[in-house]
């Protein structure tokens, strides 16, 4: 059985890529449904299908794979480790996480995808609303997935822990490795919350439990708060890594260390802990009384001010620095506008009475894209384009590089900038088609238009990664002149004194050990 | 502190399954009022209370290194557990019953479920001390299900 | 639903909206920073051609904690605001008095039940200009009663009861739908609420509170019954023909559209819980006759 963290961490990124394009097209299908008023090119029941899977194939398929896949592959490499501490665990939480998926797949091939969205509330899945193996089929799949998940997560917390070179405490790891190591400790937390929630659903559908059916007792509020439990910090486990990504990129591009290393780390930790105290704010829009949603409104206010402090350190990083724009740059430059409309969008949720109105709309799927595409992915874009060079030996092309971004970013502002309006309009979410009402046909129009630039975009990066893997400008060991360990050629040992090992090996003048933090 | 790989492993597992235990015992709780009747009726504390004090002995003679006793004593408990299921799904008491069937079969069922693959990790690893761990967790989390569904029932 | 939120026409969603605008202008100025800051970075630090490493900065504590106190204070900020604006919008959680209006959710209508036992399906009306306490229920699923123009929004949950104040400035028509998803025709479960002036509206709810202006057909009793005599599987019919809308708000209230909908339903909102009953000429043109003396 293949082990090797390199080669699991490829894996990851391919089966994810794969993933990726399958929710992409299933995007696009709804998109092209919702170009117009009362299109009738699907029926409903398929459109329900198409963005539940949707949603669970982005989340538990393409994101937190891809960003396991990144952490298997560079974690070990960047600490000095030969390979992660449990070697058979990674492959097996690989191949479980792809068999969630051939699970989910199956379903949408006999015709029955779970349709109830990603969260899945109940009474709506217990059987009476949901007959069909559709929502068992979604359990199952999750299930096997988080398992995957914890798993990895238990598998890249002890190799930080034990398999770090001399030298290497924790005050020097690269950020990209605090943001994993952070987030598997989440990851341990969050997910056994969602196994418990799914196992009680499978308990009501298969074994005719009452957890969630009111009819007989059990409560749909318990799902709501179970599964948001679960979903809040699983949102932060998804950004995490992400932070992680451009808090290696920036400085590298702007020839500048990280801007406050320490203070990075520590907002982080606040991250995870404040991230188990908000969820009620995924449910201000049920009778829960003004004290219990004030208490979780102060908290989601609060929570922005650790991960809004980042951008100011991201940016003061640029400053005073020499900027290289390559296309991970340009990346990782567009993720610090694009999370900071997120986020401030989200600021606006949690000022209840604004919650009150858009929760629900297009506003929070404006929302989520800008956190979880602008944000999560921008982030993805910009670490395939710095360490592709590390993984195959050769440069994805700039130029394509160019086109790719360009499009992405003008497809997917195009598509996601107009649902803030669409929600303010009074566009629910989650609807096969909408009513000719004035303005919303116009800006789902759009919205659809810049969708399909947003796909040109993309079937331009997966171009960049097939044509470049033959033809792509070979890039040595260090082609960025970077700094953290991954980067080392594997013959010279490098001392490690610092956070930045190599720029102390390049630069003897001025190590960073010199320099009082 | 310095672990070893697999000792830290299993501890971060622990971790994330008492979680979920957490949350199967606050969904017993949650529903606590409603299934309070059921659960006065048809629990039996005593005898319970004998099962329960064979599987705190498993974990005294497991910290002795009497693996064998330990698996006994385990399985002791197991086929306890067992009779009072079968003595319950007789009488009517079942996952469909209502809230006391629904929270108490999913509650102690998993835990069974643990307990059963722990006895199977004693058996199969017999020195392996993450498999020494995982049975000490599964003591711990039927030391809180019991105070939870029995003692606070009866007391 | 001309212009949703963003056209206020209730004390509380007046509230809301200028709430949403300090937000908005907040944002936009903290987004002009952050995008002028990082302008002024790829600017001016751009890398030129022979450049040697910069003079390395690795933070500054001031600054950090300027950068901290600062977002804090503007939460508080933003904290206060809010919890005056939740005071100013919401009702209680559990009313001292009876509530004066009370919405059910069902898969995939509204209705409305009166205290003088009127009962309104899709089409609410209610009294301008008065401050209406409304109860939001659920027979199956969890919906989402929202009225963007006039109110908040706010979970129908089977087992619980939410309450929220209902409020029209002026007389109009106002849109509504369903916002949380609840299964295949969750897209087509809107409503109106309909505001009339006092006279008009006390016209309304003495009639909509007398019973059905004909008894019901012998193929009524036998086919449609069942459902729609007990109101909790099937829209009540009483007054269908004083609708302006079918389906919830899907279709216009014609005598072609009520028959193709008494005929084939699953052919206009395909999945709802009406079967196709195989009913003959006959009894489609009868009961669509019958249906339209409902008024």
């Amino acid at each position: 059985m293949i082990t090797h963290h390199k080669r699991i961490g490829v894996f990851y990124l391919l089966s994810s890529l794969l993933f990726f394009l399958l929710g992409g097209a299933e995007a696009m299908v709804m998109r092209a449904q919702l170009s117009l008023p009362n299109l009738k090119l699907l029926t409903p029941e398929t459109y329900n299908q198409v963005f539940t899977m949707h949603g669970t194939t982005m989340i538990f398929l393409v994101v937190m794979p891809v960003l396991t896949g990144l952490g298997v592959y560079l974690i070990p490499l960047m600490i000095g480790a030969d390979d992660t501490a449990f070697p058979r665990l990674c492959a097996i939480a690989f191949w479980l996480q792809v068999g969630g998926g051939l699970l989910l797949y199956f379903s949408f091939a006999i015709g029955n995808a779970p349709n109830a969205g990603w969260f899945s509330y109940a009474p709506l899945t217990e059987n009476a609303y949901s007959p069909g193996p559709g929502i068992d089929f979604w359990a199952f799949s999750i299930l096997l997935i988080g398992a995957a998940i914890v798993a990895s997560s238990i598998n890249l917390i002890v190799t930080i822990a034990t398999s770090r070179t001399s030298g290497m405490t924790i005050r020097r790891l690269p950020l990209f490795v605090w943001m994993h190591l952070i987030n598997s400790v989440m990851i341990l937390f969050a997910l056994p919350v969602l196994v418990a929630t799914l196992v009680m659903l499978l308990g009501d559908r298969l074994l005719h439990a009452r957890f969630f059916d009111a009819a007989q007792g059990g409560s749909p509020l318990l799902w709501q708060h179970y599964f948001w439990i679960f979903g809040h910090p699983e949102v932060y486990i998804m950004i995490l890594p992400g932070f992680g990504m451009i808090s290696e990129i920036i400085p590298v591009f702007s020839r500048q260390p990280i801007f406050g290393y320490r203070s990075m780390a520590a907002s982080t930790v606040a991250i995870g802990f404040l991230s188990y105290g908000v969820w009620v704010h995924h449910m201000f829009a049920v009778a829960l009384g003004r004290t219990l949603l004030s208490v979780f409104a102060a908290a989601s206010m609060l929570i922005a001010v650790p991960t809004g402090v980042k951008i100011f350190n991201w940016t003061a990083t640029m400053l005073g620095g020499s900027i290289r724009f390559t296309t991970s740059m340009l990346f990782a430059v567009a993720f610090l506008l694009e999370f900071t409309i997120g986020g401030l969008s989200g600021m606006a949720f949690a000022a209840v009475p604004v919650d009150w109105q858009m929760t629900d709309t297009y506003f929070v799927v404006a929302h989520i894209h800008y956190v979880l595409f602008g944000g999560t992915i921008f982030s993805i874009f910009a670490g395939i384009y710095y360490w592709y060079p590390k993984i195959t030996g050769r440069l994805l092309d700039e130029s394509i590089g160019h086109w790719h971004f360009w499009l992405v970013v003008v497809g997917f502002n195009m598509t996601f900038f107009v649902q803030h309006f669409l929600g303010l309009l009074g566009m629910p979410r989650r609807v096969y088609t909408y009513p000719d009402v004035p303005w919303w046909g116009a800006l789902n129009l759009i919205s659809t238009v810049g969708a399909g630039i947003l796909t040109f975009g993309i079937l331009m990066f997966c171009a960049n990664i097939v044509i470049s893997l033959r033809f792509g400008a070979v890039a040595g060991t260090d082609p960025w002149n970077a700094w953290t360990l991954e980067w080392a050629d594997g013959n010279t040992s490098v001392p490690v004194r610092s956070a930045r090992p190599l720029w102390d090996l390049k630069h003897p003048e001025a190590p960073d050990w010199a320099h009082e933090q | 502190m310095i672990w070893p790989r697999a000792k830290l492993g299993m501890a971060m597992l622990l971790l994330s399954e008492g979680v979920f235990f957490f949350m199967l015992l606050l969904a017993f709780v949650y529903f606590r009022d409603e299934s309070l009747k059921t659960a006065t009726a048809t629990l039996r504390l005593q005898t319970t209370s004998i099962y329960t004090a064979c599987l705190l002995g498993s974990a005294f003679t497991l910290w002795r290194g009497w693996r064998k006793v330990t698996i006994v004593l385990g399985l002791v408990f197991a086929l306890g557990q067992g009779s009072e299921y079968v003595r319950l799904l007789r009488s009517g008491v079942t996952m469909a019953q209502g809230l006391f069937g629904t929270t108490f079969f999913t509650l102690t069922g998993i835990h069974e479920l643990h307990l059963l693959l722990g006895l199977a990790l004693l058996a199969a690893l017999p020195r392996n001390q993450a498999a020494a761990m995982f049975w000490y967790f599964v003591v711990a989390v039927w030391m809180a299900v019991f105070a939870v569904v029995y003692l606070w029932t009866f007391l | 639903m001309p212009l949703g939120a963003l056209s206020p026409h209730s004390p509380q969603t007046l509230v809301i909206a200028a709430l949403f605008a300090n937000i908005l202008i907040l944002s936009a100025v903290i987004f002009l920073i952050v995008a002028g800051l990082v302008a002024y970075a790829a600017l001016r630090y751009r890398a030129r051609p022979g450049d040697a490493e910069p003079a390395q900065t690795f933070g500054s504590k001031a600054v950090e904690i300027a950068w901290t106190v600062i977002p804090i204070v503007i939460v508080t900020g933003i904290f206060i605001v809010t919890v005056r604006a939740m005071a100013l919008v919401d009702a209680p959680l559990q009313p001292a008095f009876a509530p004066d209006l009370v919405v059910t959710g069902h898969q995939w209508w509204w209705d409305a039940r009166y205290p003088n036992g009127a009962i309104a399906v899709s089409e609410i009306h209610i009294p301008a200009g008065r401050r209406l306490l409304v109860e939001v229920d659920s027979t199956d699923v969890i919906h989402d009663f929202w009225v963007p123009q006039l109110a908040r929004k706010m979970d129908a949950i089977p087992g619980r009861h939410g309450y929220i104040w209902l409020q029209a400035d002026k007389p109009g028509t106002y849109q509504g739908v369903c916002s949380e998803f609840c299964g295949a025709q969750h897209a087509h479960m809107h409503f109106l609420v309909i505001a009339q002036a006092e006279p008009e509206y006390s016209v309304w709810l003495r009639r909509q509170a007398a019973p059905a202006a004909r008894l019901p057909i012998p193929v009524f009793e036998r086919k449609c019954a069942e459902c729609h005599a007990n109101s909790l599987k099937g829209p009540d019919l009483t007054h269908i023909a004083g609708r302006d809308t079918l389906g919830a708000n899907l279709s216009k209230n014609t005598r072609a559209n009520l028959a193709l909908w008494i005929e084939k339903p699953q052919s206009v909102k395909p999945g709802n819980r009406m079967p196709d009953q195989q009913l003959t000429g006959a009894e489609v043109r009868d009961l669509t006759g019958y249906l339209e003396s409902l008024e």
